[in-house]
């Protein structure tokens, strides 16, 4: 018994000892994993920044935002970005940093094509406007028009702010064409006049370079490589994640090390069910066995005998030793005990050996030289007889002498018998009648039987 | 069959008539913006709109938040911080010149000139990158690069730290401003609080908001010459500039014949790139009336004389002496307001 306390304590002790290990050990792997994670959200959150970045930069470009606040806000926010992502790349993380580098590069570059889109459109709006202020002083000064001057200035102001009410863009040929004619046109006027056109045409042409040049611009935007970059390195990551998963020792060694944490455990409750379960069946005995005879004490024969009077038919045989206190002060505790004893062992075979097939019996101390033999199933027929035989045999075989170095002393017993439910529906009116009986056959002189029936 | 292709061209010129026509109006290609004096309508403030974001007065601020301001200020004006304790911040951004300092160029601890005027910092939160440059994108570096600099404040972020640990008074408005220690960030953040503080709404973001009787008719005279003329390209947003870089001489060249400094280069001096030769930060234009001499070199002590040089090397006008003055008064209105 105490060996299997030793083992469970060791158990407890191990376990105690291994799960916090375990996490330790599981902890430190999952941060890294943790870490690929924050970068992988990071990630996330430029891709959506760059995203509004060109869309700020498209609005601007379509005259629906004029003014740069949101793209500057939207690459202040990419710089603080990138500014995390270098911070998380100083803590050294296993997915290739010289990626995540070029992606800084990337996002650098970005910044620099986006500044060169706001000077680059800040300085095509202000010539729009300058070429319009053009346009108006060369309709103040012009006063007679027999050329349409006006009408191909007017046209190039409408070109100037791509304005198409007819969607007809003139293609490059065509505006080449147009703009010679102005300058023949104008060759006819006046020196101001020719001088103010020909500022017109000038800053017209470096118009259409500019736009050509925001143009450029835009399709670095768009073309930007950053974006799938950063979406290779997330399908990395994932890839990564999953090989790591899928394939790597990890999984194993995390497998190997849950399923032993959990062996040790159901191990452990299984011993501790079974040492519980044996606790439970001694104590259990203890508690209705009598501990000196082995035979079922009082407590048990109490509980069994109010179970046969509820339910069947039976007899109750009280048994008391005669002349045993006088061999208990006598010859001493030891030798009662031991006379107690062979009485037990006798009642008890005597109890077995009865045919079942007309009743069963049992034995019980109830404590002292008192015992009991409970007969159960009593059949109707010839019961009473069979009954009548058992007693008598009872009373025979109790009746001896001790063995050797006392045989002067012998002993016997007187049986009293009580019926039930002939004789009482409940516990103590069949006790009591079966007390009585047995008085009654020590009066009659002992190592005799009577039946309460027969008083 | 045509009929159905007639409709549809038809439906599809109309479309593009309106956007063209709608793409004008906010142009303002039309020219003729008709403005009663006194009487602004709500629709032409949402024109302006378009192009400058008012600055909301901020009015419910925690004590903690006062706390954090007024300790912050207390560093701004704190000799003691710099290392040979002459220099604070307060220095070079006098309250009263509009957080800059009213001189050419800044001058160092030692009293030599720098290179650069000292622009306002006045409404420095709202800009996307600082200098004249626009080298920093956050106050944050920003305050760093003046702490550690040699020329400037020259010290240590841990030996100022430990300076300011063993100050008595400091520990206590440190604790009263709610941080938990003296360190690099908790003096920066206080110092950047009481920069932001600064940004207080003017006239002209009053009008924005739809309190047309702010400025008078001369001022928003001046405003609707400001955005035909095309100032309004550089000087957009809420801060009037502070979110692009744009070439110093668009029109003209404006260093043709000095000798080219170093300064003169521009953003080209940072990244070495030919296509940034003079690039410079388009500056705020709030508080402009105050912060003068003007331009990175101080070429202009005058606010008229900036404005004609910006006209004429910017946006290639000569500009009468009519729309220099009411330029200048609508910048008046963007003094704040106390």
């Amino acid at each position: 018994m105490k060996t299997k306390i030793k083992l469970f304590r060791t158990t407890i002790l191990i376990i105690a000892l291994v799960f916090p290990l375990a996490w330790l050990y599981l902890h430190a792997e999952l941060g890294t994993s943790r870490k690929t994670h924050e970068i992988d959200l990071l990630l996330l959150e430029v891709i959506q920044v760059e995203t509004q970045l060109t869309e700020h930069i498209l609005k601007s470009r379509s005259q629906l935002s004029l003014h740069y606040d949101d793209i500057a806000h939207s690459q202040q926010h990419l710089f603080l970005l990138m500014r995390k992502l270098h911070a998380l790349l100083a803590e050294n993380i296993n997915i290739s940093s010289l990626e995540l580098k070029s992606v800084e590069q990337q996002s650098q570059s970005l910044q620099l094509v986006v500044e060169r889109f706001k000077t680059a459109k800040a300085q095509i709006s202000q010539l729009q406007r300058y070429l319009k202020l053009l346009a108006e002083n060369v309709r103040l000064l012009i006063e007679d028009d027999p050329h349409h001057i006006i009408n191909q200035v007017d046209l190039i102001i409408i070109e100037s702010f791509s304005a198409y009410v007819f969607g007809d863009t003139p293609t490059d040929n065509k505006l080449i064409n147009k703009i010679k004619k102005l300058e023949k046109h104008a060759s006819l006027h006046q020196k101001n006049t020719q001088l103010l056109i020909n500022n017109l045409v000038i800053n017209f042409t470096k118009l259409i370079s500019l736009k050509q040049q925001e143009n450029t611009i835009l399709n670095k935007v768009f073309k930007h490589e950053m974006r799938q970059k950063i979406q290779y390195i997330r399908q990395r990551i994932i890839d990564n994640q999953y090989q790591m998963v899928s394939h790597g020792n990890m999984t194993l060694r995390y497998l190997i090390i849950y399923a032993s944490c959990l062996v040790m455990l159901i191990l452990f409750f299984i011993f501790n069910r079974r040492h519980i379960q044996k606790k439970v069946s001694i104590h259990k005995e203890r508690s209705e066995r009598d501990h000196l005879t082995q035979l079922y004490n009082r407590r048990f024969f109490l509980w069994q005998l109010e179970e046969s009077i509820n339910s069947s038919t039976g007899a109750l045989l009280f048994i008391d030793l005669d002349g045993f206190k006088e061999i208990n002060d006598q010859l001493g505790h030891h030798i009662g005990d031991e006379t107690l004893k062979s009485v037990a062992n006798k009642l008890n075979s005597l109890a077995k050996s009865i045919n079942p097939s007309f009743f069963s019996a049992q034995a019980y101390r109830l404590g002292g030289d008192e015992f009991v033999i409970l007969i159960d199933d009593m059949d109707e027929h010839d019961a009473l007889n069979s009954l009548e035989k058992f007693a008598a045999n009872v009373v025979s075989t109790c009746c001896f002498y001790l063995d050797k170095p006392f045989q002067q002393y012998n002993l016997s017993v007187s049986v009293g018998v009580a019926l039930f439910p002939e004789q009482g529906t409940n516990v103590a009116s069949v006790l009591n009648c079966a007390d009585k009986a047995m008085y009654h056959s020590k009066h009659n002189g002992r190592n005799c039987y009577t039946f309460y029936s027969e008083l | 069959m045509i009929k159905a292709r007639l409709l549809i061209q038809t439906i599809y010129i109309s479309i593009l008539f309106l956007c063209s026509t709608t793409a004008l109006a906010v142009q303002g290609i039309d020219g003729k913006t008709h403005i009663e004096s006194q009487n602004v309508e709500t629709t032409s403030i949402q024109r302006y709109r378009g192009f400058f974001t008012p600055i909301s007065p901020v009015n419910n601020l925690t004590t903690e938040q006062l706390k954090r301001i007024a300790l912050g200020q207390t560093l701004f004006e704190d000799v003691n911080l710099s290392h040979n304790n002459k220099m604070s911040c307060a220095t070079c951004h006098i309250t009263a010149k509009g957080y800059a300092d009213g001189k050419s160029f800044s001058q160092e601890n030692k009293g030599v000139n720098k290179e650069y005027n000292t622009p306002s910092i006045q409404y420095s939160i709202y800009n996307q990158y600082l200098t004249w440059l626009g080298a920093f994108s956050t106050l944050q570096e920003h305050l760093d690069f003046l702490i550690t600099n040699s020329t400037l404040m020259n010290r240590d972020w841990d030996d100022l730290t430990n300076q300011l640990k063993t100050n008595r008074e400091y520990k206590h408005l440190f604790e009263q401003a709610g941080y938990k220690r003296i360190s690099r960030l908790s003096i920066s953040n206080a110092i950047i609080a009481y920069e932001a503080s600064l940004a207080i709404p003017s006239r002209f973001d009053f009008f924005l908001l739809g309190d047309v009787t702010q400025l008078t008719s001369q001022e928003i005279k001046g405003l609707d010459v400001f955005i035909t003329s095309g100032c309004i390209s550089c000087h957009q947003g809420t801060n009037l500039g502070g979110n692009l870089r744009q070439k110093f001489g668009v029109m003209k060249d404006y260093f043709p014949n000095k000798i080219s400094k170093n300064r003169d280069l521009g953003y080209f001096n940072i990244t070495k790139n030919i296509d940034d030769m003079h690039l410079f930060r388009v500056p705020s234009l709030r508080n402009v009336t105050k912060t003068g001499p003007y331009f990175h070199d101080a070429s202009a002590k005058t606010l008229e004389k900036a404005i004609e040089i910006m006209f004429s090397y910017q946006l290639g006008i000569k500009a009468s002496q009519e729309d220099i003055l009411s330029i200048k008064s609508f910048l008046e209105s963007l003094e704040p307001v106390q």
